[in-house]
């Protein structure tokens, strides 16, 4: 009962949102109501995981853990956050210029990490994969398009060498087109797997 | 079926008899238990010099029963059975004093006990039977007198050899000894055949007299004789106890013998002989002391049956023992390789003969113990001097020796086993990330460097352009801000433009955003793209997936949804999507747009999506994209750098460059290892 009870009230959502959806005028009423449904609960669970964080911080803040310095500058920023939300408001643009100038840098700068790790990467697959038909393809293929990238060829302004490259910028459809069609298919497949009750990790 | 004791024999049946019960006329003619011990304590020859103190006395139990008598009143019954069993005393007093006994010679022998009793009784029985020996030995005539005759050590341990019909019997007995771990190489049908030839070489000296250089030849090999000889006598005898006392710590055995009286030394005697006869019986795999092995019989023979033959004092025979030594030590290093064997060799004969040779009194004892002690002290102190504690087996010896080995090999660098270094890549990483961030910041230092308006333009962002150009005043254009702060100078850059264009042409423009940090990131676009600071950005909940009952149901979007102030999109003519994720971007194209029909998608979108949007742009779901700082030039850009942009990608270049480079160079340099070797 404790796995079927699940499964059933998972497996009756999906066919009823599935209805709605073919029956449109007259399941529109409903499709409305359980996507109101889904956005209380996601608010109510990101205020629990909010409530959920904040406390496991304070536990490691109280335990004196090892890191826990961290853990204030956590806790610290969340309550400063809140309380100049609170008394400002959300929109307000002050408070928005605060929050912007502290989360814009950070992630621009692990975004920029990133840039530097990946490249790191793609110097050292040929050193650690050896030449294989993935390595080489990876290689040629980001030779290519960093050259194109560039722009100089595109300057050189050939009618020929310029359809040359058009099609050869289109070439990135054809592997798009294939992912698409493998993710439709695949998302299709768990609906099936959710709804008959087939897919485990959805009882729980 | 009488029960007797494990140890002594003797009939245990009296203690198990039951009180009241009859008992058969021959049970009650044997003796009792404490009569037995009484009689084993009192043998004359079983008496030990320990024995001496006297067994504490017990208290009868009868003097404790009569307290408890009178101390109170007892029933009929009871007192009835107490009155019949002062009146059958001997019965009661039987049982009574057999359990007293037993507990009595139990706690009187605490510390030997009765295993140690019996032990001491069979070391004197062994003792009496090497005297007889040593006796008869003695009883053979002297004939010191012939200077061709052979050392009077040799011609007494010939004396105690047994006969060879013993020996036969004795190498028959001893052949299942040989079948335990002990590593030989010597089978029992090379014995076998050994023992014949001996003896067909015996049947030829006894009609051909010896030839000096056979005596030579005998002298020489002699020292190796009596070990062989006297190592295998313990074993014939009582194999099973010296097993068990042998070991190979010193320590141990130096406890050992403080412990034992004194006529358990020959117990430990014994134990050191099983030793040496380990120790010796590795010897024969060089084939050295094996050729003279069966002479020893012939010489015993010869001995015995010669009257005039007679054995000196012991005190003439100590000072002659140390020349075997010599010999064999002298001989054993060619044939032998291993050190530890050779001083046990040379020691046996030492330790082994004053142990073991046969006493008749206890004065001779002392004598023989004043004897090996001098004679302890005079062992050189040589190195190689092993005592027989330490020695090893020929597998322990390999073991050591192995062990040694490694041990001396310990810290050396071997050159087969040195590991090839590789390089650690550190300086490498760090000359590749140092000439990244030059690049990037000298490129920045210089100044934006905005994008040629004459450079090609992709079609995607031909067509978003022609879109925007199409709208005209009052149009409204839906603005959706679904990004991130990590991608926004990205995407804000490629936007912006777009919006001010949108803003000029009199578009009306309504801001949503389906992430909480898009709040605050409109702000900044809003004022790269000079629109009023007034303008409202709404936060729409649960992004695309709020909006499709709207989408769906056009009365909905008619009366307005509550949490969406946004209330018809059907009044909107263009959509403009600015996502950093394709997925939401599809989600869009998937969930809203086919329910209306007349609403135009467009997208501002990363460089790194962009490929996955290429079908929908294709397909005409999206009417137009713009992607990353390739597609900057729709309009201008001023805090675009495609400077930084460029060096960047010729950075990039380099590296998956270097990356094959140095993947090709390791490739050539192993195949000239390979080539070399």
């Amino acid at each position: 009962m404790k796995r079927l009870l699940p499964l059933i009230v998972g497996a009756l959502s999906g066919l009823v949102v599935l209805a709605a959806m073919f029956f449109v005028p007259q399941g529109s009423a409903i499709l409305s109501v359980v996507l109101n449904w889904v956005i209380v609960v996601a608010s109510v669970t990101l205020l629990v995981a909010i409530a959920s964080l904040v406390l496991t911080h304070l536990c490691f803040i109280a335990k004196g853990k090892k890191g826990f310095l961290l853990n204030i500058v956590l806790v610290v920023s969340f309550i400063t956050t809140l309380v100049l939300g609170i008394l400002f408001g959300v929109d307000a643009p002050i408070f928005l210029r605060f929050v912007g100038a502290i989360i814009r840098p950070i992630e621009t700068a692990l975004l920029g990490l990133v840039a530097l790790v990946m490249m790191s990467a793609a110097m050292k697959i040929f050193r650690e994969r050896g030449w294989s038909a993935l390595t080489v393809s990876f290689g040629v293929s980001a030779i290519v398009f960093l050259i194109l990238g560039l722009g100089f060829l595109q300057n050189l302004k050939i009618p020929v060498l310029n359809e040359a490259i058009r099609i050869v910028e289109g070439l990135p459809m054809i592997g798009a087109r294939g992912l698409l069609i493998g993710i439709g298919i695949g998302l299709l497949m768990m609906a099936f797997r959710v709804l008959f009750g087939m897919e485990g990790s959805e009882n729980g | 079926m009488a029960t007797r004791c494990v140890h002594c024999g003797s009939d245990m049946e009296s203690l198990f008899t039951i009180f009241g019960q009859s008992q058969d006329p021959d049970e009650q003619s044997e003796d009792s238990l404490p009569d037995i011990i009484e009689e084993i304590r009192n043998d004359p020859s079983l008496k030990t010099p320990a024995e001496l103190a006297p067994i504490p006395e017990i208290p009868p139990t009868e003097q404790i029963d009569e307290s408890v008598l009178n101390s109170e009143e007892l029933p009929d019954w009871l007192a009835k059975v107490r009155e019949r069993a002062q009146e059958e005393e001997d019965a009661i007093g039987e049982l009574a004093n057999g359990t007293i006994a037993m507990d009595a010679a139990r706690s009187e022998e605490a510390s030997a006990g009765v295993e140690g009793e019996f032990n001491a009784w069979i070391n004197r029985i062994r003792e009496k039977s090497q005297q007889e020996n040593s006796v008869r030995a003695r009883q053979l005539p002297d004939d010191s007198g012939d200077p061709d005759q052979v050392p009077d050590w040799l011609q007494r341990i010939r004396a105690l050899r047994p006969q060879p019909e013993e020996e036969i019997t004795h190498e028959v007995k001893t052949n299942p000894s040989y079948v335990d771990e002990m590593p030989r190489e010597w089978t029992d049908e090379a014995l076998e055949e050994l023992r014949r030839q001996a003896l067909a070489e015996d049947q030829e000296q006894e009609t051909e007299p010896l030839t000096p250089a056979n005596t030579i030849a005998e002298e020489q090999e002699l020292p190796a004789e009596p070990e062989m000889e006297e190592l295998s006598e313990p074993v014939h005898k009582e194999p099973e106890p010296l097993e068990e006392d042998f070991h190979n710590i010193p320590d141990d055995e130096d406890e050992l013998q403080e412990l034992l009286p004194e006529d358990d030394l020959s117990h430990s005697s014994e134990a050191e002989e099983t030793i040496a006869e380990e120790a010796v019986e590795d010897t024969p795999e060089t084939g050295e002391i094996v050729a003279p092995q069966d002479e020893p019989d012939t010489l015993v023979k010869e001995a015995l049956e010669e009257p005039g033959q007679g054995i000196p004092q012991q005190d003439n025979i100590q000072p002659e023992e140390p020349e075997p030594e010599e010999s064999v030590s002298e001989e054993v290093p060619e044939e032998v390789p291993i050190e530890p064997v050779e001083p046990e060799e040379s020691e046996t004969p030492e330790q082994t003969e004053p142990k073991s040779s046969p006493t008749e009194n206890e004065p001779e004892l002392a004598l023989e113990e004043q004897d090996k002690e001098p004679e302890e002290e005079e062992q050189p102190t040589d190195s190689a001097a092993v005592p027989p504690d330490l020695l090893l087996m020929r597998d322990q010896q390999n073991r050591a020796s192995l062990l040694a080995s490694l041990i001396e090999q310990e810290g050396r660098v071997t050159a087969g086993k040195q590991a090839i270094q590789k390089p650690s890549g550190k300086g490498g990483r760090l000359a590749v990330t140092l000439l990244l961030l030059i690049g990037l910041v000298v490129s920045i230092l210089i100044g934006p460097a905005a994008m040629p308006a004459d450079a090609p333009k992709s079609i995607p962002a031909i067509a978003l352009s022609d879109q925007i150009q199409t709208l005209t005043e009052n149009d409204k254009v839906l603005i959706v801000l679904d990004y991130q702060a990590a991608t926004s100078r990205e995407l804000e850059s490629l936007a912006a433009p777009l919006l001010e264009q949108l803003h000029t042409q009199g578009a009306n423009l309504a801001f949503l955003t389906t992430q909480p940090s898009g709040l605050f990131l409109a702000q900044s676009l809003i004022t790269q793209a000079n629109l009023p600071e007034d303008t409202q950005v709404e936060y729409l909940p649960g992004s695309y997936l709020n909006l499709i009952s709207g989408a769906v149901t056009p009365a909905i979007s008619a009366t307005g949804n509550e949490l969406l102030k946004v209330p018809n999109m059907r009044s909107f003519r263009l959509v403009l999507l600015v996502s950093d994720s394709s997925d939401n971007i599809r989600g869009w194209l998937e969930h809203i747009a086919p329910w209306i029909e007349r609403l135009n998608f467009v997208a501002v979108t990363t460089q790194m999506e962009a490929p996955v949007l290429l079908p929908y742009f294709d397909s005409g779901q999206l009417v137009g994209y713009a992607a990353g700082i390739a597609d900057g030039n729709i309009g201008s850009q001023p805090a675009f750098s495609y400077r930084a942009h460029r060096v960047g990608l010729l950075l990039m270049l380099v590296m998956l460059l270097l990356g094959m480079i140095s993947k090709g160079e390791a490739d050539a340099i192993q195949r000239e290892e390979e080539r070399a070797e």
